[in-house]
């Protein structure tokens, strides 16, 4: 797979449960536990600087201070024996050559622009006294404490109900304006991508299917697999069960010729399953894999939304 | 936090009445007759009647009871038979060198048993990790008789190092006191090592799994900081209870290492008292360490809050 993410911008990364969204996004903190996990080859560039060969120092360095990232879980992604204080000045002294007493200040501000209110009461409080949409705010606190330029956010509102998802990815977008961060959302929520990114990247079993404008997937979405998963968006007028890929994501641990998506396509045919089709750009800034959706050739989607 | 300590001092006191009855019975069941091993095997029958009588042991039990609780709510445990000193003062006289041993072990397991549980939690399955298991189960299921006796053996018979008995004294110097302490420290300290480092392991390897590590580590904490200030403090829970408990064992008097080495702790006191069916010292020594078992217990409760603030004792606010 490969993606590029300019300054400010957003990028969506989507697709099932088991697609790889998670492990692209440690891979590019270095956080994959090795052993097993490895990088194997390829690249990621930040800033110039190649990620994967950089030291476990200079790792360290970038962690948390010009990438950071938020979880899925707020409820179980904050140390229940420290106070929020506590971890919110701990990465910005890790980070910045300031005293107790800045650091506090800090963390009080960022409190303040995250949306907790009574700042200086709640940095002595621990993670149990805040509610799920507080805790997200806090690690969206402790993300942006030192100014990230990168900001990863794995399915930052997933675990969150549905009035508190808005406020955070409100709360997400006026801060990405602020502070000019660039992020990569992971999500398998469409609507989340529509809401916030510019671009969007579908993956499916680790590898990219289709990679274009927010815009452009929504009109003119090429992928088979897209499809599906735009069909099993609940929508305004969706009417009795909703539809679903069916099958599940393969075992990549077994050897498999073709087309990953073939044996859940409904437009597989036997040249899917013996030939991998690469990522090829159809059209400006539209990239897909599929072999029947080529720049002068196009499959004709059944069902769901397809001619508009 | 005072209020919650004054309310479980205060619950103390029905725990000790129970004590005391099963305490009382029990040295009355204990087979045997106090003034016949008081005056030993020459003693007339005539004698033996008489020193019955002096004891109080003619009067009918449910006086001997209400005797016995009456000079309790003094604070009077009672005259030692063997000793004919107040048992409290024979207690307060040995208790400070049970106090000595166990502190000393306590620290080297402690300062063993929780770093060697650590790195077997951050290497598992590693050849460190598979050693340390072998070692704590060894540690565990070996006797401290047995392992009294092997120390002695080799390091004070076989290399004379260190001497095998007692507890030497100040007044030979301080060195003194310290090589009397090593070997019966090392004897009383295996199994709590073990114990340490096994809960240390597997509660670490729970934590080490959480989301919040992976935050931690996000933050771009070394690892050093995200193990040992991170995942030890949410692992101390489990640790606490069991070094509650070992803490108390110990207090309670380490019966064998005490006889092994004859350490002038309150383990020998009380064998000793019951071989000498001494039952008023055996009555005083269980209560007192009765108490010890409750405070100890009072104090781990207080130190869950402290290293877990969801715990809430007085059972107010959202906790």
């Amino acid at each position: 797979m490969s993606f590029d993410l300019r300054q400010g911008e957003t990028i969506g990364i989507v697709g099932e449960s088991g697609s790889g969204k998670s492990v692209t996004s440690t891979a590019i903190l270095g956080l994959i536990p090795s052993p097993p996990g490895k990088i194997e080859r390829g690249s990621i560039v930040f800033e110039g600087k190649d990620l994967t060969k950089l030291s476990q120092d200079e790792m360290r360095k970038i962690r948390g201070n010009e990438i950071s990232m938020i979880f899925q879980d707020p409820m179980t992604s904050l140390n229940p024996v420290f106070t929020v204080g506590n971890q919110i000045i701990e990465v910005i002294r890790l980070h910045q050559q300031v005293n107790k007493k800045e650091a506090r200040t800090r963390a009080i501000e960022m409190l303040k622009l995250v949306g907790i209110p009574e700042p200086e009461k709640r940095l002595e409080q621990y993670p149990h006294e805040f509610s799920g949409g507080m805790r997200q705010r806090v690690m969206i606190a402790i993300a942006l404490a030192c100014n990230p330029k990168l900001l990863i956010a794995d399915e930052p509102t997933t675990a969150l109900d549905v009035t508190v998802q808005a406020q955070i990815l409100e709360l997400m977008k006026k801060l990405q304006v602020d502070l000019k961060t660039s992020i990569i959302m992971i999500t398998h929520d469409l609507g989340v991508v529509w809401e916030s990114c510019q671009k969007v990247l579908v993956m499916y079993a680790g590898n990219t299917v289709e990679y274009a404008n927010v815009e452009d997937l929504y009109q003119n979405p090429l992928h088979p697999y897209t499809w599906g998963l735009l069909d099993s968006q609940i929508k305004s007028d969706t009417v009795g069960k909703l539809p679903s890929i069916p099958g599940n994501p393969p075992d990549l641990r077994n050897e498999i010729a073709g087309c990953y998506f073939a044996p859940r396509c409904a437009y597989a045919q036997e040249k899917c399953f013996t030939e991998r089709p690469p990522l090829v750009e159809v059209s400006l800034e539209h990239m897909v894999a599929c072999h029947f959706q080529t720049a002068d050739h196009r499959l004709k989607r059944e069902g769901g939304e397809a001619s508009e | 936090m005072l209020r919650l300590i004054l309310r479980r001092l205060v619950d103390l006191i029905p725990t000790l009445l129970v004590v005391a009855t099963t305490v009382f019975i029990i040295t009355r069941m204990i087979p045997g007759d106090p003034a016949a091993v008081l005056l030993g095997p020459q003693a007339s029958p005539d004698e033996i009647a008489k020193m019955r009588e002096s004891l109080g042991l003619n009067q009918p039990m449910y006086l001997q009871y209400i005797d016995f609780l009456g000079s309790l709510l003094q604070g009077d445990l009672g005259t030692s038979l063997g000793y004919h000193q107040p048992v409290l003062s024979l207690i307060l006289e040995r208790f400070p060198n049970t106090l000595l041993l166990s502190v000393c072990a306590l620290a080297i397991a402690l300062l063993i048993g929780i770093p060697a549980g650590i790195i077997s939690a951050t290497k598992q399955y590693s050849a460190w990790d598979y050693t340390v298991m072998i070692l704590s189960l060894v540690g565990v299921s070996m006797p401290i008789f047995w392992l009294g006796v092997m120390l002695v053996l080799y390091f004070s018979v076989h290399l004379g190092w260190l001497p095998a008995t007692g507890m030497g004294s100040l007044s030979e110097g301080f060195g003194s006191v310290i090589t009397h302490l090593v070997l019966p420290s090392i004897a009383l300290s295996t199994i709590p090592m073990a114990t340490f480092a096994r809960i240390t392991r597997s509660s670490m390897l729970e934590v080490i799994r959480q989301d919040y590590i992976k935050t931690a580590r996000a933050k771009g904490l070394r690892e050093f900081f995200v193990v040992w200030k991170h995942a030890l403090k949410n692992a101390m829970t489990p640790l606490l209870t069991v070094m509650g408990m070992q803490i108390s064992s110990m207090l309670g008097g380490a019966v064998l290492t005490e006889t092994i080495f004859s350490w002038p702790g309150m383990g020998r006191l009380v064998v000793d008292a019951i071989e000498n069916r001494d039952f008023v010292v055996v009555q005083g020594t269980v209560l007192f360490i009765a108490v010890i078992f409750v405070l100890i217990n009072l104090l781990v409760d207080i130190l869950y809050t402290v290293v877990n603030p969801r715990v809430n004792l007085s059972n107010k606010g959202e906790g």
